[in-house]
C-alpha cells in the first residue's frame, strides 16, 4: 500500500506525459485525479496505522543494491506518516489551485507529481540510500517550477536555490556516507544503523557527521544562517510552487532533524544540543525580525517561516538536551506538529498572497487596504490563518508550540522567554498585516479585487479547517505522532 | 442534567455568534440574536446557583502530561459568571438599540457574543489551558471590537495596541501555567492549588509562578507599564467600552488572582509586588484622568485606577474586597459608560468642552449619571462607598500610609468624576449649549436598570458578600477610616464642581499629568520603535548575505568556465590520443598481419582476467557514478534551461 502511494504520482505523471499536448484541460484533471488518489491511499494508510503498535508500520523491504547493502526499505512511523497525509493534502489542492493554469501544462504537472513521489518517498525511506535518492528526486523539480513558472527574478532565485540545497545535499551524503563506512557489515539501513550506533566510540567522526547533517537539513529547515535562498526561492516561485516548497519541502529538513539526526546521533546530539539551542533562538527571533522589515507580503511570509521553523529546532535542541523521557516526547511532539501545523498555515497564507497577487500584479502591502470591505470573505479567511500563525488557541499552531515552549521552559526559563520574544514580534507583524491590509481606508491607487472563487474557497478551505480541527481536537492526531515519538527515544 | 445546564453557560453566546455568522447575516435583528444568547446563558445559570458541579475531560494526552479541559462551578465562579451574564444581557440590549443605524452589524454581534462565550468559559474554567484559551479569546474579540470601524485610523492602531501589549502580559500567564503543568503534569488548575496548600512546591517557584501570573493580570487589567492601550480603546464602539473595557474583561486580572489566590497567599513577596505596581497604576491613572476632555478616556483612566484599587485589597491579603469592588465597580462604570454613550449619541460629542447644561435637557440621562458618579466617588450610600470600604479596611490593617493611599485615591476620583458630570450638565463660563434629549425607551430602559444596580450592589453585598465566597471573614474598620473617607470623597466632588463651575473644563490639578500621559506613550511605542530599527539592520544583513551568495554564485559560473576550456583542452587531447591510437592501431594491424596473432590472443586472455578481478569493485562504485552523474545532470540541465530561457 505504502509503495502504491509512493510510485501513484509517477504513474499519473506518466500517463499525463503520454497526454496530448493540445488537451490541457485533460492534463490537469488527470493530475488532480491522480494527488486525490494520493489523498485518498494516505486515509488509508492513517486509519490501517495502530497507534498501539511497532514503531514502523506498513513495512516493505526488497532488496536493490545487496553488494552495497542499499536496500528498497519502506514503512512509516508516525511523524512520517502525519507528513505524508500533508503532503497528499497540500499536493491535491495545489492540483486543484492550478486548473486554470496554461503555461506547459505538461511538464508543470509531470514535475509536481515527481516532486511528490520524492516526498513520499524519502518521508517513508528507511534506507540512506534510498532516502538520499529521493530527496534529490524531490528537490530537482522544484528548481525547474522555479526557473521555468517563477515571476522576474526567477533565474537568480533558481540558481540561488540550486546552489544551497546542493551544499546542502552534498553535506548531508557525506555523512550518509560515513555511517555507511562506520556499520560492518556495510549497510544503509536506518534502522539497523540506529540500532547499532556505529560512531558511539568516534567523538571526532561523529561530530563531523552531526556537522554534515545539520548543514544539508539545515539548509531546508531552513535555520540562520543557512536561511538565504528562502526569500528568493519563495518569492520567484510561482504560488504552487511556494505552497509545496514552505508546506512540504521545508518539512523535508525538519524531518530530517527529528527522524535522522536525533535517533542516528543521540549522544553526539546531546554534546552539541546548545549549538542547536543558540541556533534555534537566533532563527526564531532573526526570522520574526526579518519578516518585519519587509513590505512585500510574500516576501514577509517567507521569512516568518524561519520564524516557524526555528520552533521545530528549538524542540530538537530540547529534546536532545533534556534527560527526561517525557520532556523529550513533549518537545518533538510539538515539533512535529508545528510541522504540520506550519504546513498548513503557511501554505494557506501563500495561497493567499498568490491569489491577491495573480488578480492585482502587485504583493506591496502599502498598495492595499480596507479590503475588509471590500473582499470579506477573503479577508476573513486570511485573518484566520494570520491569528493560527500566531499562534491563537483554537487553531493548530498554539498546540504545537505550547508543547515546545513548555519543553524549553523544563530546561531554561530565560530559552523560553527568548523564544516568546519572537512570538511576540512576530504578533505584532501580523496584526500589522491585519490592520494594514484589511482594515484602513483603500489607497486611491488601490487595484481592483475580487472574492475569492469556488476553486480558490476548495483549496483554501481545507487547510483553514484541518488548522481548526488539530486546534480544537488535537487528540484525533497526537496519538499517532506520540506513539512514534514514544517509540523512538525511549532511550536516556 | 445540572452538568448539561453548566455546559451550556457558555456555549449559547457562541451557538449565538455562529448563528449570527453563518445563517443571520441578513437579519434586521440581528442584535436579538445576541441578546437571546446572553440571555440563555443567565437563565442555564440561575437554577445552578449555590451547588457545587464539575465536568472534565481529557483534551490531549502528550507523552506523560495530561491536558484536562473542563468547567466547574463553585462559589467564586458562580459569583463572576452570574456578574458578567447580567451585565452582558443588559449591554446586548443597550447595544440593539445604540447600533441599530450602524452598517456591519452581524460582524458586531457575532464579535460580540463570541466575547461573552470566551468570558464565561475564563470565569468558568477548571483547567490552566480552558482558562488561557478563553483568555486569548477574549483578547480576539476586543480586537475585533475596539477595530470594529475598521476604517478609521485610531480603532486599528488601538485594536493592533491592545492584542499586542495584553498579549505580552498573555506570555507571562503562558509561562505560569506551562510551570505548572512541568510541575503537576496536568492542566487541572485544583490539582495544583491542592499542592500549593500542602507546600510540595518549593517556595521560590512559588514566587516565580505567581509573578508570571500576576504579568497575565497586568496585560488584561491594564496596569503599569501595560496601560496605554485600555485609554485607546475607547476607539470602539461604546457598549464594547461599558461590557469589555470596564466591566469584565479587564476584571479577568483580578479573577486570575483570586482564583489562584492560594498561590499568590503563599507567596508573599509575590503579593508585595503586587501592592506597589498597582498602588503606582492607581495613582498614575486618577491623576491622567483629571486633565482628560474625551468623557470615554476619563472613565477609562478611571478604570485602570479602579482596577489598581482591586489590587491593591489583593495586594495585602484582601480577595473579599477586591471581589466587592470589582462587583460593584463592574455595575457603576458600565453605568457610566452607557451614558457617556447616550451623551455621545443624542448631543453629538463627548468632549467637555462642546458639552454643558444637558441636564435640563436629559434629565434621566442625568439622574443615572449621577448616581453612578456618586457610587464612583465612594459617597455613601452608593456602591463604591461599601466596596472601597471594605478595601480601606483592610490596607489600615497594613498601617496608615496604605489606608491614606485609598483616601488619596477617593479624593481623585471624586474630582475626576465630578468635573466631567458639572462639565456636562451642569452651567459654566462660556459654555456651549448643545440641543439633545434622553434617549428612546430601549436604551433608557436598560440605562435605569443598570443605574439601580449601581445605586443597590454595594448594599445588597455588604455583610453578606461573606456568606458567598469562601476567603474568610472581612475585618471591621474604625468610624475614624469611614470618616475619612467619606470626607475625602465629599472634598473630591466638591473640588472637581468647584473648578469647572469657575474655570470651565480645564485640567482639575494643573497640566503636569499631561507630561505623565507622554511619558507612558512614548515608553510603550519605544519597544516597537526598537524592533523595527533591528528589523531595519537584519535587512541590512539579509542584503549582504545576498550579494555573498551572488558572489559565490559568480565563482561558480567562473568555475565553469574554466572546465569547459578544461573540456574543450581534454577534447583537443582526446582527438590528438585518438589519432595516435588510430596510428597505433593500423601499426599493430600490420604487426598482426604479420603473424603476431598468437601473442595478441594471449594479451587478449591477460585483460580479461583482470577486468574479471575488478569486476565486483567497478559495480561497488557503479552506483555512486551513476549518482553523481545524476546530480550532474541534473545540474547541467538546470543551467541548460536557465540559460536557454
Amino acid at each position: 500500500m505504502l509503495t502504491i502511494e509512493i510510485f501513484l504520482p509517477l504513474l499519473t505523471g506518466l500517463i499525463v506525459l503520454a497526454l496530448p499536448r493540445s488537451r490541457p484541460t485533460a492534463i490537469r484533471w488527470t493530475a488532480l485525479g491522480g494527488a486525490f488518489l494520493t489523498l485518498l491511499i494516505a486515509i488509508v494508510l492513517w486509519i490501517g496505522f495502530d497507534p498501539g503498535g511497532a514503531a514502523l508500520q506498513w513495512r516493505l523491504t526488497v532488496p536493490w543494491i545487496p553488494s552495497i547493502g542499499a536496500s528498497y526499505d519502506v514503512a512509516v512511523n508516525g511523524i512520517s506518516l502525519s507528513l505524508i497525509a500533508l503532503t497528499a493534502l497540500l499536493a491535491t489542492l495545489v492540483m486543484v489551485y492550478v486548473l486554470p493554469e496554461r503555461k506547459q501544462v505538461k511538464e508543470h504537472a509531470f514535475l509536481f507529481l515527481l516532486m511528490e513521489m520524492g516526498l513520499f518517498g524519502l518521508f517513508a525511506a528507511q534506507d540512506l540510500l534510498l532516502f538520499y535518492l529521493f530527496f534529490e528526486i524531490a528537490l530537482v523539480p522544484m528548481y525547474f517550477i522555479i526557473g521555468i513558472w517563477g515571476h522576474e527574478r526567477r533565474l537568480y532565485a533558481a540558481i540561488k536555490f540550486f546552489i544551497y540545497t546542493r551544499v546542502g545535499s552534498l553535506a548531508m551524503l557525506l555523512a550518509f556516507l560515513a555511517l555507511y563506512l562506520g556499520m560492518a557489515p556495510h549497510t544503509f539501513s536506518l534502522p539497523a544503523i540506529i540500532a547499532a550506533q556505529p560512531l558511539a566510540d568516534q567523538p571526532l567522526t561523529a561530530g563531523l557527521v552531526l556537522l554534515g547533517l545539520l548543514v544539508g537539513f539545515g539548509v531546508k529547515l531552513p535555520m540562520v544562517p543557512l536561511h538565504n535562498w528562502l526569500p528568493d526561492a519563495h518569492v520567484e516561485a510561482p504560488t504552487e510552487g511556494s505552497v509545496m516548497l514552505a508546506g512540504v519541502q521545508l518539512k523535508m529538513g525538519a524531518y530530517g532533524l527529528v527522524a535522522l539526526m536525533l535517533p542516528l546521533l543521540p549522544q553526539t546530539t546531546r554534546k552539541y544540543g546548545w549549538v542547536l539551542l543558540i541556533i534555534a533562538l537566533i532563527s526564531i527571533i532573526y526570522g520574526a525580525l526579518a519578516a518585519l522589515a519587509q513590505g512585500d507580503l510574500k516576501r514577509m511570509v517567507a521569512y516568518t517561516s524561519v520564524n516557524h521553523m526555528g520552533y521545530v529546532l528549538l524542540g530538537v535542541a530540547v529534546a536532545a538536551l533534556t534527560t527526561d523521557v517525557g520532556i523529550r516526547q513533549l518537545a518533538l511532539n510539538g515539533a512535529t506538529l508545528q510541522m504540520i501545523s506550519h504546513g498548513l498555515l503557511t501554505g494557506g497564507l501563500f495561497f493567499m498572497v498568490g491569489i491577491l497577487q495573480s488578480a492585482t500584479g502587485t504583493r506591496q502591502m502599502a498598495r492595499f487596504g480596507g479590503l475588509l470591505g471590500r473582499i470579506p470573505v477573503y479577508s476573513g479567511l486570511f485573518a484566520l490563518l494570520v491569528f493560527g500563525s500566531l499562534g491563537l488557541p483554537g487553531l493548530s499552531g498554539f498546540v504545537a508550540e505550547f508543547q515546545v515552549f513548555g519543553a524549553t521552559l523544563s530546561l531554561s526559563p530565560w530559552a523560553a522567554a527568548l523564544a516568546l520574544l519572537g512570538v511576540i514580534i512576530t504578533t505584532g507583524l501580523f496584526l500589522r498585516v491585519l490592520i494594514t491590509v484589511l482594515m484602513g481606508e483603500a489607497p486611491a491607487d488601490m487595484p481592483a479585487v475580487i472574492d475569492l472563487n469556488r476553486r480558490q474557497l476548495t483549496a483554501l478551505v481545507p487547510l483553514a479547517v484541518a488548522s481548526l480541527v488539530i486546534g480544537i481536537a488535537p487528540g484525533l492526531i497526537l496519538p499517532v505522532i506520540d506513539a512514534a515519538t514514544r517509540l523512538l527515544f525511549q532511550g536516556g | 442534567m445540572n452538568e448539561f445546564l453548566l455546559l451550556s453557560i457558555p456555549v449559547w453566546p457562541l451557538l449565538a455568534a455562529l448563528t449570527i455568522l453563518l445563517w443571520a447575516r441578513k437579519w434586521s435583528g440581528v442584535g436579538y440574536v445576541a441578546v437571546a444568547g446572553s440571555a440563555l446563558s443567565l437563565l442555564g445559570l440561575l437554577p445552578l446557583l449555590g451547588q457545587q458541579l464539575q465536568i472534565q475531560s481529557v483534551w490531549m494526552q502528550t507523552g506523560p502530561f495530561t491536558l484536562t479541559v473542563g468547567l466547574q462551578l463553585d462559589a467564586l465562579s458562580q459569583f463572576m459568571a452570574l456578574l458578567v451574564t447580567a451585565i452582558s444581557l443588559l449591554v446586548s440590549l443597550y447595544a440593539v438599540a445604540y447600533m441599530a443605524e450602524e452598517e456591519g452589524q452581524p460582524r458586531f454581534f457575532a464579535s460580540l457574543s463570541f466575547f461573552i462565550a470566551s468570558m464565561l468559559a475564563l470565569v468558568l474554567s477548571d483547567s490552566f489551558l480552558l482558562l488561557f484559551a478563553a483568555w486569548e479569546g477574549v483578547g480576539l474579540a476586543s480586537f475585533l471590537l475596539i477595530g470594529f470601524w475598521y476604517r478609521q485610523d485610531d480603532a486599528r492602531h488601538a485594536a493592533l495596541e491592545a492584542f499586542l501589549l495584553t498579549r505580552l502580559g498573555d506570555l507571562g500567564l503562558l509561562l505560569g501555567w506551562l510551570g505548572a503543568l512541568l510541575l503537576m503534569r496536568t492542566t487541572d488548575i485544583a490539582t495544583f492549588l491542592d499542592a500549593v496548600s500542602t507546600g510540595a512546591i518549593a517556595g521560590g517557584v512559588l514566587t516565580i509562578l505567581a509573578l508570571l501570573f500576576f504579568a497575565g493580570a497586568v496585560g488584561k487589567s491594564a496596569q503599569l507599564p501595560l496601560t496605554a492601550w485600555l485609554p485607546a480603546a475607547m476607539a470602539g464602539p461604546t457598549p464594547v467600552s461599558a461590557l469589555i473595557h470596564s466591566a469584565t474583561m479587564v476584571a479577568a486580572g483580578v479573577y486570575l488572582l483570586l482564583r489562584l489566590f492560594p498561590l499568590f497567599a503563599a507567596a508573599p513577596a509575590a503579593l508585595n509586588v503586587v501592592f506597589w505596581v498597582s498602588g503606582l497604576t492607581a495613582v498614575f491613572a486618577a491623576l491622567l484622568a483629571t486633565v482628560q476632555t474625551d468623557l470615554k478616556r476619563i472613565l477609562a483612566w478611571s478604570t485602570v485606577s479602579q482596577l489598581g484599587e482591586m489590587f491593591l485589597a489583593l495586594g495585602v491579603g484582601g480577595p473579599l474586597a477586591a471581589a466587592f469592588h470589582l462587583a460593584a465597580h463592574a455595575s457603576f462604570k458600565s453605568t457610566l459608560f452607557v451614558t457617556a454613550g447616550a451623551i455621545d449619541h443624542k448631543a453629538g460629542s463627548r468632549d467637555l468642552r462642546k458639552l454643558g447644561g444637558l441636564a435640563r435637557r436629559m434629565p434621566l440621562t442625568a439622574l443615572v449619571f449621577g448616581v453612578a458618579a456618586l457610587a464612583l466617588a465612594g459617597f455613601p450610600p452608593f456602591s463604591g462607598f461599601w466596596s472601597e470600604d471594605a478595601i480601606l479596611a483592610k490596607l489600615a490593617l497594613r498601617g496608615p500610609g496604605a489606608a491614606l493611599l485609598l483616601i488619596l485615591l477617593i479624593f481623585l476620583a471624586g474630582i475626576y468624576i465630578s468635573r466631567a458630570g458639572v462639565a456636562i450638565f451642569a452651567r459654566w463660563p462660556d459654555m456651549p449649549a448643545p440641543e439633545a434629549k434622553d434617549p428612546g425607551p430601549l436604551m433608557m430602559g436598560t440605562m435605569l436598570v443598570l443605574g439601580l444596580l449601581a445605586a443597590g450592589v454595594g448594599w445588597l453585598l455588604a455583610g453578606r458578600i461573606e456568606g458567598l465566597l469562601p476567603f474568610g471573614e472581612e475585618p471591621g474598620i474604625s468610624l475614624i477610616w469611614r470618616g475619612a473617607a467619606v470626607t475625602a470623597s465629599l472634598a473630591g466632588l466638591a473640588f472637581g464642581s468647584w473648578r469647572v463651575h469657575t474655570r470651565g473644563p480645564v485640567p482639575a490639578l494643573g497640566a503636569f499629568p499631561q507630561h505623565l500621559e507622554r511619558w507612558l506613550l512614548a515608553g510603550t511605542a519605544a519597544p516597537g520603535r526598537a524592533a523595527f530599527a533591528m528589523a531595519a539592520v537584519l535587512e541590512q544583513v539579509e542584503q549582504a548575505l545576498d550579494r555573498l551568495t551572488q558572489r559565490m554564485g559568480q565563482a561558480v559560473f567562473a568555475a565553469a568556465g574554466v572546465s569547459e576550456r578544461m573540456e574543450v583542452g581534454l577534447d583537443q587531447e582526446t582527438q590528438a590520443l585518438a589519432r595516435e591510437t588510430m596510428a597505433l592501431a593500423s601499426a599493430t594491424d600490420r604487426v598482426e598481419l604479420r603473424g603476431f596473432s598468437d601473442i595478441m590472443d594471449n594479451f587478449a586472455r591477460l585483460f580479461n582476467q583482470v577486468g574479471g578481478r575488478l569486476q565486483p569493485f567497478q559495480s561497488g562504485k557503479l552506483y555512486l557514478y551513476t549518482l553523481g552523474i545524476f546530480i550532474w545532470v541534473a545540474a547541467i540541465s538546470v543551467l541548460g534551461i536557465l540559460a536557454w530561457r
